[in-house]
């Protein structure tokens, strides 16, 4: 039998399939003119550093960028090292329509449980050269409602299942769960040692298009939280014409450990009836 | 696309995974060219024939012939997949790459440091990172995406 040879460099977290960054900010400056009413300098000072925050006040930071459609980016940082409590920032930046989404995720701030995310989407313009502001906004959708892809992250596939507008859900193709037994046999059983990966986990979820094809989730980890003592907020930008997303992780490791890192992964729809049929284990719908 | 077997092969008859090109570049060599980053330093650069690697750090520009051969992927087996619910099985010997029950005469240089680029005798290429387990490939002049099995 012929002996494989080829083994792959360890990666944080499931981090292996993320794209190469992309470096077409560098140089560049944006005015963000935020809904919330904070509004915010954006330099990109050279490949790897930015500077963000209030005009006269701004803070460097290192940052990852990676490219999801022509003019479309997927902007992640936060202080290093991490402060406590953490604030993690995440941009969409829409340079075709001058918008922006951020996603501010906070760590640190539930008296209950410290490891607990929690995740602000706010809508916002970027000042266009001209000084003109766009009056759109990103806007929540509706059209991944009843749908489940089931995505690719090379260490471990997960299929998410965008139950409502509020709720998603998790799955698993029966390749995904060939594959856990095969890498990840400790996930097949919970602590109590029930099957989590039977149930129906559900929990918080913020669906917003960006642009026809280009979808941002947002899905937290609170119930995950409660039962393990931390969860993560995840951020997703997903492009649903080539199939492929990024996205990062802001919480904790199995270990207990701060993170904050960026992800790609490869998509296939996935019919997750059994799964969307099954009564909430969490919630009163 | 029809008339491409590797094409036909690796996406099944599905709309393949995409690679969104960059910018990043710019000058003279680079004008009119679709470019896709396949590392910090690495691209690939499709012309209206040929495809060539371009090596930022070192500014070498290489067509595949221009690259030293190897046999590092001999009796490598593992799945691919280039398209949603594609997935094949892939084995590689000498000057042959089998995918499914297809096989395809093909030549495998070293490109760079963990990049391996296949090149199918017709001029379609493969460039495999066995660091990320990710693959760029352009068929039949498209830009598609990929990955190995981890």
């Amino acid at each position: 039998m012929a002996e494989n040879k080829l083994v792959p460099d360890k990666y944080e977290g499931l981090s292996i399939f993320r794209s190469p960054l992309s470096e077409e900010l560098s140089g560049k400056s944006f005015d963000l003119v935020m809904d919330d009413g904070f509004d915010n300098r954006l330099v990109f000072t050279d490949r790897k550093t930015l500077k963000f925050g209030p005009e006269g006040e701004e803070a460097e930071f290192a940052y990852d960028c990676l490219k999801m459609d022509d003019l479309c980016y997927f902007v992640n940082f936060e202080a290093r090292p991490f402060p406590s409590p953490r604030r993690g920032i995440t941009l969409i930046l829409d340079l075709k329509e001058s918008l922006v989404t951020a996603a501010y995720a906070t760590l640190g701030l539930d008296p209950k449980f410290p490891r607990m995310p929690s995740v602000d989407i706010v809508f916002g313009a970027i000042r266009r050269e001209d000084g003109t502001l766009p009056t759109k906004r990103h806007g929540y959708t509706d059209m991944l409602l009843g749908k489940s892809i089931d995505w690719n992250y090379g260490s471990f596939n997960i299929a998410h299942v965008y139950q409502t507008e509020r709720y998603y859900r998790v799955s698993f193709t029966p390749r995904a769960l060939e594959r856990i037994r095969r890498n990840n046999p400790q996930m097949m059983a919970g602590a109590d040692g029930r099957p989590v990966i039977r149930e129906a986990y559900e929990d918080y979820a913020e669906y917003v298009k960006i642009r026809d094809g280009l979808v941002a989730v947002s899905l937290l980890e609170t119930n995950l939280c409660r039962r393990n003592g931390h969860g993560n907020s995840l951020f997703f930008l997903m492009n649903l014409k080539e199939m492929h997303d990024v996205g990062r992780s802001f919480g904790t490791n199995g270990e207990g450990e701060d993170e904050n890192y960026t992800f790609g992964a490869f998509g296939a729809w996935f019919d997750a009836s059994e799964v969307k049929g099954m009564e909430s284990m969490y919630y009163l719908h | 696309m029809s008339e491409n077997r590797l094409w036909n092969t690796v996406t099944g008859g599905k709309h393949p995974y995409g690679l969104i090109p960059v910018t990043e570049l710019s000058g003279g060599s680079f004008e009119g060219k679709t470019i896709v980053k396949c590392a910090d330093d690495l691209y690939l650069i499709g012309g209206e024939e040929e495809c060539v690697l371009y090596e930022r750090k070192t500014g070498r520009m290489q067509r595949p012939a221009e690259m030293r051969e190897t046999a590092a992927l001999d009796g490598f087996e593992t799945e691919l997949s280039f398209a949603p619910d594609c997935i094949l099985k892939a084995a590689f010997s000498e000057g042959t790459m089998k995918l499914g029950d297809e096989a395809f005469a093909v030549k495998v240089y070293e490109a760079s440091e963990k990049f391996y680029l296949i090149e199918e005798e017709n001029g379609d290429v493969i460039l495999a990172d066995a660091s990320r387990f990710l693959l760029y490939a352009r068929i039949g002049g498209e830009f598609i995406g990929g990955y190995l099995e981890v």
